[in-house]
């Protein structure tokens, strides 16, 4: 038995789409560990090579079924180290058993890392502050929702983060929250960098220089804050942290040669948000000279200490 | 020409060995209210090579052009590299940078502390401000909001080098040392953090 042939009958990627339905809160890597360690039960491989050989080939259908996330990229990273792991001292049950208990626990212990971070994250919100959030990041919510549990009083500027919109869906949430927010345009950021005590933002992933890939425009708001000395933190899980280091915003694994390339629009009428929406990024790198601090799981960081981290975690 | 600030035991004693073997001038700020850069003048001057200059803190910026290293001791070092010193510390550190001289800043590892700056307030203490404005002045004192800190927080961009008895660190590298020392974050009682 082949292991194209065993793997085809679950599907990953269907799998992985479910958990992302049920629950709102989830995040894509952990739902990707999640369809990983499901593959694993159902399919019976005989020899650590077919084994693997399945589980990278998961990967790769899941990544490329969501364009690449970088996320989802680094939660497959995390599974795949894992299995090369435990696959040199055991046989391919063991290692079977082994890797379903390590992911099931990694994908339980997701929530508690984001706890994790808010409880190292939070202190650093103090009273009368205002703060400056760029797009919608589960972390962030829970550190500031840790931080409103503190009775700390604070306010909170959102950048309105298109072209999802989804700081509308932060501000809401802060709303809820019994925080004071407003939504500010992606372009006014500039014009509040004065008014504002810190920015906050989320990661897709975090890069071995230290550096940041999040959403568009994370990279704008870091020069506007370094140039008005406002200290810039981010927020992200020890599970983002990615084997990459790129050296310009070309650099990611998301880039396609088509976008914003000019090509030549033909049609007798052209529609230009449809254009838009299609052509431009949905993320960007953010070099480490611009953060100040990183909250993790695995405490505050600077972000020259990110590499470490990572050294530590793939060459245990 | 070396610029200190104040009074520290651990630059004292660097200075003094630097002068067993050469001859140069040490100015030091006088820091005022607590005036310690006096003391730190008599100790530097037992030594006959040392040429030592006392200024007022207010003349830092004037002096700097003349200056080719900035030598300062500190109470703590944080996490991020960040200096917790005595006040006038952040003017001095500010001027050196602002005339790209090298702030050379030693402290012993027992200096280190693995907490971040997250709080301006909290790592600073007011001392009285009768040295600032005497009781004495009545009236003035009624009137007037007379507010004496006792340090300054320096953050890590100032700072060039760290020495210790390991030898030169950059700012950057701290969190190594501090991992050696205290080990993973999540062994630390963070719970300290909140007030």
């Amino acid at each position: 038995m082949t292991g194209g042939a065993s793997s085809g009958a679950f599907d990953v990627v269907g799998h992985y789409n479910k958990l992302i339905k049920e629950d709102a809160s989830i995040s894509p890597p952990v739902a990707a560990v999640g369809s990983l360690v499901k593959l694993i039960e159902l399919q019976h491989a005989t020899t650590m090579l077919e084994f693997t050989m399945i589980a990278r080939s998961a990967c790769e259908k899941l990544k490329a079924a969501t364009s690449n996330s970088i996320s989802l990229s680094a939660g497959c990273d995390v599974f795949l180290q894992q299995m090369s792991r435990l696959s040199h001292t055991q046989t391919v049950d063991e290692c079977r058993r082994a890797l379903i208990r390590a992911g099931t626990e990694f994908v339980q212990g997701a929530g508690k890392c984001r706890e994790s971070v808010a409880e190292f994250g939070s202190p650093f919100v103090r009273d009368e502050q205002t703060i400056l959030v760029h797009s919608y990041s589960r972390v962030i919510m829970g550190l500031l929702a840790r931080a409103v549990k503190q009775n700390k009083r604070f306010r909170v500027y959102l950048t309105e983060s298109r072209p999802d919109q989804s700081g509308l869906r932060a501000a809401e949430e802060l709303r809820q929250l019994g925080v004071p927010c407003e939504v500010i345009l992606d372009a006014a950021v500039g014009y509040i960098m004065e008014k504002v005590d810190m920015i906050l933002v989320g990661a897709e992933g975090v890069v071995e220089s230290g550096g940041l890939i999040n959403k568009i425009g994370t990279y704008q708001l870091a020069i506007i804050a370094k140039a008005a000395k406002k200290p810039f933190y981010a927020v992200a899980e020890s599970f983002k942290f990615v084997r990459l280091y790129p050296l310009s915003q070309y650099d990611l694994p998301t880039y396609r040669s088509d976008m914003l390339s000019f090509r030549e629009k033909l049609a007798a009428t052209v529609d230009w948000q449809a254009e838009l929406l299609e052509s431009n990024p949905t993320l960007d790198y953010t070099p480490p000279e611009f953060l100040t601090l990183l909250f993790t799981d695995l405490g505050v960081l600077t972000p020259s200490g990110v590499s470490d981290e990572l050294i530590k975690f793939y060459l245990d | 020409i070396v610029l200190t600030c104040g009074r520290s035991l651990t630059v004292a004693k660097f200075l003094l060995k630097a002068a067993a073997k050469r001859k140069f001038h040490v100015i030091v700020t006088e820091c005022a209210p607590t005036y310690a850069g006096h003391e730190q003048a008599r100790a530097l001057a037992a030594s006959p090579n040392i040429d030592v200059v006392v200024i007022p803190d207010s003349a830092v910026f004037a002096i700097m052009s003349r200056v080719n290293k900035v030598i300062l001791g500190t109470r703590a070092v944080m996490a991020n590299g960040g200096l917790i010193a005595i006040a006038g510390t952040h003017m001095v550190a500010a001027a050196a940078r602002h005339h790209a001289t090298q702030v050379v800043v030693c402290a012993g590892p027992y200096k280190h502390s693995p907490w971040f700056p997250f709080n301006d307030d909290r790592f600073n203490s007011l001392v009285s401000p009768d040295a600032v404005l005497p009781y004495r002045e009545g009236d003035l004192v009624n009137n007037v909001d007379v507010i004496s800190p006792c340090y300054d927080y320096v953050p890590p961009e100032l700072v060039d080098i760290f020495v210790d008895s390991m030898g030169g660190h950059l700012p950057s590298y701290l969190y190594r040392l501090l991992q050696e020392n205290y080990g993973d974050a999540k062994d630390l009682a963070w719970n300290v953090y909140d007030s």
